[in-house]
């Protein structure tokens, strides 16, 4: 190091602060700066650089979806023997990670489908032991299974020559658990007691139209008899639409759970503890099924909207309280005599659920976009609400979020002894922001 | 050079813990993780300030330590493990920008924001980043690895192939180029400091 004996006191003083002058010469340097005050000068400009790059330093630091990304690459059960490690991830880590949420979302779709399905025995079965439903009614009264709420409305029509026309009066049990609540019951009572007139008539002149038609139309002749009959939603035809947006539908208390989950464990994600929240706001495109023949009331700038905080407890998993409103279309049927007719309405209604979102992190795929998947259960004034989504979100920094996905949900409703189900499926996209 | 992180004898070295990466996968992943925990931050910081794009910086950053990891699994002879990625990570980055072109911006073109607020620090800390990133490639490179990876002159020259005094030089330079570009600002930043 002889050519340090040649340097200028600037090139000492920068090999001071770097700690690489040699001890012997720093005195030599110290007399400098005191003696010049440009030295002195650069000397408090040089550690005020250093200390912006120490600053700066501290905040570069890697991205934890590049650690993960990273890691997943490295895994050994792909590294072993295999020659290319950035290949790694891909499908078969989305299937390793979400294996566990797939197959609980798999056996809870199977079990509701197994439970609420139209026709399902389970269905079935629930309603002769839910306390004398619609089906123990008709069977009670003489008629047969096969003319059961499912069977098609016209086989109860009269004018139908192919349908039960001497079939026994069938009793109003339903009818009455609908009405419950308001004046719905005598009114119809005193309806009631004009109708084998009226059915008569029917009977000679409605030959032709359809089952739906004939139904409607005998409701609506039963209500007009009745002045104070409430208007409610029903089925086409169009006209009639104004009357089943006036309808009011019943209120229900959702079911309460009579006991808690057990605790979850999750393992907490430290890299990162700064930013545990997140806030997400995204939109619903669902479509009932069957689709509304009906309109809705008013729409408003809310609908279709589902807002959400979550609290993150590692990069994976996220848990929170969604709240939306949407519509959701209700059909329900019922036996009015020997008919058998069907009511319809598309109410938009609040809901708020307890919601849980996974993620399995950057599993390769371009632009850093990651798989997700959510799950949530809560009320809604109408009675309980299950919704899914799965999809895909890019998040073009570590805070923001863009995603859009899938998305189902199912309505339970309760009429009766009964429980219905409204079932949606669309799609849906949003952002999220973490803080 | 002797390798500079053997932090402790409860703690294994930086050197015993890349052979176990050539072992059982699961040790090896064991050890890899530690390796980046070690040296991954300091390593993603010259790939930040060298490369000066983040989409660019983290895809050499990601290429290095699967190179990295590839590596442990050959008969090579380590001796000082961050000096390694460092290499890794610099032929990587010359490779990346060779397609990208006028990286480095002349300082005569220095144009720093006109910004009427800038006496803030965190648009005064900008600044003297955004100087940085307007050094030549050599004098910038041999700076960061200095100031943000704490390297010694000696472990530069091990970096970037050349000789100490080389170093010396390139830093110096470095300096009195980045003194030169700020000195107009450097007034506020001491204030601030």
């Amino acid at each position: 190091m002889g050519e340090r004996f040649n340097i200028s006191p600037a090139e000492m003083l920068h090999l001071y602060l770097d700690g690489e002058l040699e001890p012997f010469l720093e005195t030599g340097l110290f007399h400098s700066v005191a003696e010049d005050h440009e030295l002195r000068a650069e000397l408090r400009e040089m550690l005020a650089v250093r200390s912006v790059f120490h600053r700066d330093s501290v905040g570069l630091y890697p991205p934890n979806r590049l650690t993960q990304s990273l890691m997943a690459a490295i895994a050994p059960e792909t590294a072993v023997g295999s020659g290319n490690a950035r290949r790694r991830g891909g499908i078969p880590l989305l299937l390793q990670r979400s294996a566990l949420p797939l197959l609980t979302a798999l056996l809870a779709s199977l079990l509701t489908a197994l439970l609420l399905w139209p026709d399902n025995p389970s269905q079935q079965y629930l309603r002769e032991y839910s306390g004398g439903g619609i089906l123990n009614s008709i069977i009670a009264h003489g008629a047969t299974p096969a003319d059961s709420r499912n069977d098609n409305i016209a086989k109860a029509i009269p004018g139908d020559t192919t349908k039960t026309e001497n079939k026994p009066a069938i009793n109003n049990i339903s009818r009455q658990a609908i009405s419950s609540g308001n004046h719905y019951s005598e009114a119809y009572r005193k309806a009631q007691s004009d109708r084998p007139a009226r059915e008569k008539s029917h009977s000679t002149t409605n030959n032709s139209g359809s089952a739906d038609h004939v139904a409607s139309e005998n409701m609506l002749t039963d209500r007009a008899a009745a002045d104070s009959v409430p208007a409610m939603a029903r089925i086409i035809p169009a006209p009639l639409h104004s009357v089943a947006r006036k309808f009011t539908p019943p209120s229900f208390s959702p079911a309460t759970p009579s006991r808690s989950l057990p605790p979850v464990s999750i393992v907490t994600d430290t890299s990162d503890p700064t930013e545990r929240f997140v806030l997400q706001l995204r939109g619903i495109n669902d479509k009932s099924f069957p689709a509304p023949r009906v309109e809705q009331g008013a729409p408003n700038w809310l609908d279709d909207v589902g807002l959400g905080l979550f609290y993150a407890p590692s990069e994976h998993h996220r848990f929170g309280i969604e709240a939306g409103r949407e519509t959701f279309s209700q059909i329900f049927g019922d036996t009015e005599g020997t008919r058998r007719v069907r009511y319809e309405q598309n109410p938009t209604t609040w809901w708020i659920a307890a919601a849980y979102r996974f993620d399995p992190g950057d599993i390769g795929l371009p632009f850093g976009i990651r798989p997700f998947v959510q799950a949530s259960a809560g009320v809604s004034p109408i009675g309980g609400i299950g919704q899914g989504s799965i999809g895909l979100a890019y998040l073009p920094e570590r805070r923001v979020e863009f995603f859009g996905g899938i998305d189902g949900g199912i309505l339970l409703y309760q009429l009766g002894s009964t429980i219905y189900s409204t079932r949606k499926a669309g799609w849906t996209i949003g952002t999220s922001l973490k803080f | 050079m002797p390798a500079r992180t053997n932090h402790s004898e409860s703690r294994p070295s930086d050197v015993e813990l890349y052979y176990r990466m050539g072992a059982d996968p699961h040790v090896a992943k064991l050890a890899f993780e530690e390796l980046y925990h070690r040296f991954g931050p300091g390593v993603y910081r010259y790939c930040y300030r060298v490369i000066g794009n983040q989409r660019m910086a983290e895809d050499v950053f990601q290429e290095t330590f699967i190179n990295f990891y590839e590596s442990a699994r050959g008969e090579r002879v380590m001796i000082n493990v961050e000096a390694y990625l460092l290499r890794i990570a610099r032929n990587l980055s010359l490779n990346a920008k060779k397609s990208k072109h006028n990286d480095t911006l002349p300082i005569e073109q220095f144009d720093p924001p006109a910004d009427e607020f800038s006496y803030e620090r965190k648009e005064t800390d900008q600044l003297v980043v955004a100087a940085l990133d307007s050094l030549p490639a050599d004098y910038r490179e041999a700076l960061v690895l200095r100031e943000y990876n704490g390297l010694s002159y000696s472990e530069i020259s091990n970096v970037v192939g050349a000789s100490v005094a080389t170093v010396r030089i390139r830093i110096f330079r470095a300096k009195r180029k980045l003194r030169g570009m700020l000195t107009p600002y450097l007034t506020d930043l001491l204030d601030h400091d």
